[in-house]
């Protein structure tokens, strides 16, 4: 693999001998190179210090401006993460051996140098430094993410009985470090006692049965005595004997989901509860499709018979029938069409086929960005209340044509009662007064008159009666 | 400038009552109808060569009531200058209000027709003029 591609490759070297001697190893073992040379620190410091891709650093232990420990140390942190390979002399085999606590990849003595051995710590230095790179990257992208993440992570080591976290545990929790390196048996006290069992259960369960992943609801108490809602996922890490060592896992705060939750699960129960029947349409705001219905209530159910399967997916025109008004239906409509919330009283018909007379109230549903997702109507059957109000205003009518009979028919008899009986008192004060009628013809009038008004009287005691 | 009276009534009893005081207290005998229709003919036809008419108008009445005589007057162009006091046995106020949106009414009264209400007419600024001669 390494053959495949050029190597290139940086010899800091101030012995011209040395390395004209490595660089023939060096082709002779690997063919395809590009070697830097710098036969001083300064250069080497210089070239390094430039965008660079060597794979690999042959470095001399004394150079004369730089040497020993300190040289070692400056390059190793120049290089990062390209390998160095110290070469020393046989005098200094010893400080060879230190060289590798400083980070260098590998030491070779110059005096045994060979091709084979060179190409063989060459490639290892190579590889052990990829797998360290990776590595480094992985741990960074999980110190990042474990950073990045609201979810408490934590690793509990079974074995020796220790627990590390992430910040979470401090940020979302409140506790310190020193809080939780208690072991398990502080996380086992922070569990909510009505939760207690159904997780440790679960959890001894996943142990015996060795299951690997394992997920959990449950209460955890903070640092100021309050609970939150956790979902902890987990994964157990088994031993050679099939015995749980270690368990990592995830804790999520679900609070507010899980208060969302109780609160939907409330309002679901007091639409699904509530006298009034309670029918849920969904809106079609990007076409001019009617909105649809997709829920009804028990209520609704009694009230029309009909069950959800029934309607699903049908409009409010389903409802109506031939009694229908269809201009409230048209009012309806229009406030509708604006998003706007309306009431109205119309006629539908039930599952038999009967008509009935509902109250409605819909109002607009809309979404967190204020599109109208659903209409919720809430409908009421007021066929009783009409019914009676129908009879009052009948009964009202009766009275009205009884008030009218009263101010004209009464009045026409009586009217001329008052006439008459004004000009009989003319005629009793003067006998000579010029009326058109003889006393005789006055009283006459006044009795024919009386007999009218009492029988339109007695018609009206009759209607009364009738009411 | 000449001036006429005219009663539509159909109580015949109270005809003659009406008829009796616009004669003694307005001076004036006054043309009788039955109906609103027999009214409403005798104006459209050659005989109502008067200038002005006041009419006393009944409301109740067989035929053509008040109410489809002055519908007719507006809806046939009337020549005569009309002006109607309502007279009726009615008390509704409702019956009050709707015959004060027609042009022609000046007043309404209550039957019987007193002497009050026979002095009253002849002050009314629309009609004062005719009676002023007398």
């Amino acid at each position: 693999m390494l053959a495949e591609k050029e190597i290139q490759l940086l010899i800091i070297e101030d012995n011209l001998g040395d390395v004209i001697l490595l660089e023939e190893y060096l082709y002779e073992a690997l063919g395809k190179l590009v070697i830097g040379k710098a036969e001083s620190f300064a250069a080497a410091q210089k070239i390094l210090s430039e965008p660079h891709r060597f794979d690999a650093i042959f470095l001399d232990l004394s150079l004369p401006d730089h040497s020993g420990k300190e040289l070692v140390t400056d390059v190793v942190q120049l290089a990062g993460l390209v390998p160095v390979i110290v070469l020393t002399g046989y005098s200094n085999k010893e400080f060879g051996i230190k060289t590798l606590e400083l980070g260098v990849s590998d030491y070779l003595a110059k005096d045994d140098l060979d091709s084979a051995q060179l190409s063989k710590s060459l490639m290892y230095s190579i590889e052990r430094k990829r797998i360290e790179k990776k590595f480094l990257e992985s741990n960074e992208r999980f110190e990042i993410v474990a950073k990045a993440t609201s979810d408490t992570i934590w690793d509990w080591d079974i074995k020796n009985k220790t627990v590390l976290c992430n910040q979470g545990i401090i940020r979302v929790f409140g506790y310190t470090e020193a809080d939780y390196k208690q072991t398990e048996y502080w996380w086992r006290s922070k569990i909510h006692p009505d939760d207690f069992r159904k997780v440790i259960s679960a959890l001894s369960n996943s142990f015996v049965k060795g299951e690997s992943l394992m997920q959990l609801e449950y209460r955890f108490m903070c640092a100021d005595g309050s609970y939150k809602y956790v979902l902890d996922r987990a994964y157990l890490v088994l031993g050679f004997d099939k015995k749980p060592i270690r368990m990592i896992g995830a804790m999520q705060d679900i609070t507010r989901k899980k208060s969302e939750e109780q609160q939907l699960r409330l309002f679901e129960s007091v639409i699904t509860n509530t006298s009034d029947a309670v029918v849920i349409f969904e809106a079609h705001p990007h076409s001019n499709q009617l909105p649809t219905l997709f829920y009804i209530n028990k209520a609704f159910s009694l009230m029309t018979g009909y069950s959800l399967t029934d309607v699903i997916g049908v409009t409010e025109l389903f409802f109506h029938g031939p009694l229908t008004a269809s201009e409230e239906v048209a009012a309806m409509q229009a406030a509708m069409l604006n998003g706007k919330s309306c009431t109205i009283e119309i006629i539908h018909y039930n599952k038999n086929g009967d008509p009935f007379w509902v109250n409605i109230s819909v109002s607009p549903v809309l979404d967190r960005k204020g599109v109208l997702t659903h209409w919720i109507s809430i409908q009421k059957d007021v066929t009783d209340r009409r019914k009676y109000l129908q009879a009052i205003e009948e009964q009202n009518e009766k009275l009205k044509d009884i008030a009218w009979t009263q101010s004209h028919l009464v009045r026409a008899p009586l009217a001329r009662i008052m006439g008459l009986s004004s000009m009989l008192s003319d005629l009793i004060i003067d006998e000579e007064a010029d009326v058109p009628f003889s006393k005789q013809e006055l009283v006459t009038l006044i009795n024919n008159s009386s007999e009218e008004l009492d029988k339109i009287i007695r018609d009206i005691v009759q209607k009364t009666e009738n009411i | 400038m000449n001036f006429s009276i005219i009663i539509i009534d159909d109580d015949p009893t109270i005809m003659v009552l009406h008829k009796s005081f616009v004669q003694k207290r307005l001076g004036i005998v006054p043309l009788v109808f039955g109906n609103g229709q027999l009214g409403l003919d005798y104006f459209l036809g050659p005989e109502s060569t008067a200038d002005h008419y006041l009419i006393l108008l009944d409301i109740n009445m067989p035929v053509l009531d008040g109410w489809g005589f002055l519908d007719a007057i507006q809806h046939h162009q009337v020549k005569a200058k009309i002006q109607v006091i309502m007279v009726t046995s009615s008390i509704d106020v409702v019956d009050k209000e709707k015959a004060m949106t027609y042009p022609q009414v000046i007043d309404y009264l209550e039957k019987p027709l007193r002497i009050a209400a026979c002095d009253k007419i002849k002050v009314l600024p629309t009609l004062v003029q005719f009676f002023a001669q007398q």
